[in-house]
């Protein structure tokens, strides 16, 4: 650790820490009024299935929008220009919607509480261990590793100490969700979703009048800069290094899919609300948010490009992820920066708790509960929810002090985590919409998907292969996929199906009616609002082609 | 024996979870969340316009008192959540 004193970027005064002191304050004040709600497990893990729909949305899509990926994808508009959006538009949105409309009826209806516990119920004990151990174990490696690159910005900006940033945040964030669980959550996750646009906004506006308009803009960037899809003919004809086919199969079918519609701790929040029909609606109404997030991380991005260009990239120049902080530094007066860093902490923190409360409820449900005590009360489990709490924030906390010793190991962890995703998702693809697939097929296509990922990454397709890294990651995502659905197709012909009974509520065919879906009108269905969704997606396309 | 095993630990979850539900029957009101949402934007927003009344020339880069214009937009934006928490309150009682 470089011991020298850096001179902080952000000059801040009384009235910034105020402003960050009063969160604070809310974040604590929030978890303790919703302390007295937690009467039962459910409510701890779930939030008694009672969140509203829009909050649950704004929740959904805020799990995701960490401080780091927004500094993070900033920064990389700054280096590749438009095609970021594409994390946003294709490599979000259809997930989103697939998720909404064909998989959360069979998630919700089958009343799992959560991802792996699916897992259990369709396939069979061993495959849900491999997911809720895998999960288990990256969420709170994850969560570690982003407090300890958090602190490092805290430090770059603020001149804040990295134990202070990482104990503070820390305590912070186990006390509220220690008391409020998953509704603590996602109520911090919808103050960040606000704290994040209202601190964040001014920055685009103002930067576009002192530039002098879009079109200004335009002339002073280059020219691929703009272009989402014209430019992706071929792998060299881009700043990103990939070409069209790379990007929707690899990001926009099998890293999204796997991400959104199996990552249980953004499926969680759909989880959490009354009926099939709400849950499905959560993630619709998260892609219409969604699209609009380029504002705040591609344009800031771009618009950094164009004022500051050449000044960040690869060492001795700053880094990349400094392309929003250098706008704060410029537009932003006292006050507004104070907010501007509420506005990232409380991203942080918020992911940070949605880590924590999703290890929580997996290790509780899927581990502890289904390996450990079988038959204990439900008091008692809730009580297990706290303590885990407890743990997960102290083995983030060790997490990000071994970061702080070993850098480089924490880089190679992030891709070995990558293998776990991709794969998964073919095992619920066909778990939801092929009956025949059986229990030991599921298992065995995941466990093989998992391996050739990394036989691929190690031997035969590793990053040297490919032009860019980026493109090494979406083509291995998609065979490591083709692995899984082949492998547990193939097994499938060759083991004992599940009976009719076992698969009620699990699959497509045997899907348990909704009775309150069926007299909807026409405007509250969420296939709907889908479509509606997907016309918006092709005109954003259409528009930066 | 393989899938017999099988079935039994898929039927034994799903005994699990109706135990879980069978504790939480009752749904019940929780926080209105529109009332902090409400409450620390107006804060945020009362400051920043006391801030641009205090020092209208902060931001030396852009003629433009921003902190005064955000402030404003944020008490807006305050006045709002806070008027949707009161009529969901009133339509209760």
């Amino acid at each position: 650790m470089p011991e020298k004193v850096i001179q902080p970027l952000f000059h801040i005064s009384t009235a910034d820490y105020i402003i960050i002191g009063i969160y604070f304050l809310f974040v604590i004040g929030i978890g303790y009024f919703l302390k007295k709600y937690m009467k039962t497990s459910l409510d701890f893990f779930l939030s008694g299935r009672t969140i509203p729909t829009w909050v649950a949305g704004l929740a959904f899509l805020s799990a995701n929008l960490g401080a780091l990926e927004i500094l993070g994808m900033a920064g990389s508009s700054y280096k590749y220009g438009i095609l970021v959006a594409h994390f946003y538009w294709i490599g979000a949105i259809p997930a989103m919607l697939f998720l909404a409309v064909f998989m959360m009826p069979f998630y919700y209806g089958s009343k799992a509480r959560s991802v792996p516990e699916y897992l259990v119920l369709r396939y069979n004990e061993p495959t849900r261990a491999v997911n809720a151990i895998s999960f288990a174990i990256m969420t709170v490696l994850m969560s570690g590793i982003s407090m300890y690159a958090m602190a490092l910005i805290f430090q770059i900006l603020l001149g804040w100490d990295l134990n202070t940033s990482i104990w503070l945040s820390s305590i912070i964030v186990l006390i509220y969700i220690t008391f409020g669980g998953l509704t603590s959550s996602i109520y911090n996750e919808v103050l960040q979703f606000f704290l994040i646009w209202l601190g964040l906004l001014p920055l685009p506006f103002l930067a576009l009048k002192d530039i002098g308009g879009w079109n200004a803009l335009l002339k002073r960037i280059p020219e691929g800069f703009t272009h989402l899809w014209s430019v992706t003919g071929t792998a060299n004809s881009n700043p990103m290094g990939i070409e069209y086919l790379g990007v929707i199969l690899g990001l926009g079918f099998v890293l999204s899919f796997g991400y959104w519609c199996t990552d249980f701790l953004v499926v969680q929040r759909a989880f959490s609300t009354k009926n099939i029909r709400a849950s499905q609606q959560v993630p619709v109404l998260a892609s219409f948010y969604k699209m609009f997030v380029p504002i705040l991380v591609v344009l800031t991005g771009l618009l950094a490009l164009a004022l500051f260009p050449g000044q960040l990239g690869d060492y001795p120049k700053q880094p990349y992820d400094m392309a929003l902080p250098l706008l704060i530094n410029k537009y932003y007066p006292v006050g507004l920066i104070g907010l501007g860093i509420t506005a990232l902490l409380a991203s942080f923190m918020s992911g940070m708790a949605g880590n924590v409360t999703a290890f929580t409820t997996v290790w509780t449900y899927d581990i502890y509960e289904a390996y450990i005590n079988k038959n204990a009360t439900d008091a008692h489990y809730l009580w297990m929810g706290r303590i885990a709490t407890v743990v997960g924030v102290i083995l983030s906390i060790g997490t990000a002090y071994i970061a702080m010793q070993y850098r480089s190991i924490m880089d190679f962890m992030q891709t070995i985590f990558g293998f776990f995703n991709a794969p998964l998702f073919a095992t619920f693809l066909l778990g939801m919409f092929w009956k025949r697939t059986t229990a030991w097929g599921g298992f065995w296509g995941l466990v093989s998907g998992i391996c050739s990922a990394a036989i691929m990454f190690f031997w035969l397709l590793p990053d040297k292969v490919f032009t860019s890294s980026m493109a090494g990651n979406f083509w291995r995502a998609w065979w490591a996929w083709l692995v899984c659905f082949t492998i547990t197709i193939v097994v499938s012909l060759f083991t004992k199906p599940k009976t009719i009974e076992e698969l009620k509520g699990l699959v497509y065919g045997y899907r348990v009616t909704d009775e309150d879906a069926k007299a909807l009108a026409w405007y509250k269905k969420p296939e709907v609002w889908a479509i509606l969704s997907v016309i918006v997606l092709i005109i954003l396309n259409i528009m930066f082609w | 024996m393989e899938t017999k095993k099988a079935i039994t630990s898929s039927l034994e979850a799903k005994e699990r979870i109706e135990k879980t539900f069978a504790v939480t029957a009752e749904k019940h009101d929780s926080l209105d969340i529109r009332l902090p949402i409400g409450l620390i934007t107006g804060i945020y927003g009362l400051i920043l316009i006391m801030l641009g009344i205090t020092d209208p020339h902060a931001s030396t880069v852009l003629n433009i008192n921003i902190n005064l214009i955000w402030g404003a937009v944020m008490c807006i934006f305050a006045a709002l959540f806070l008027i949707a928490h009161k009529l969901s309150v009133n339509k209760k009682t």
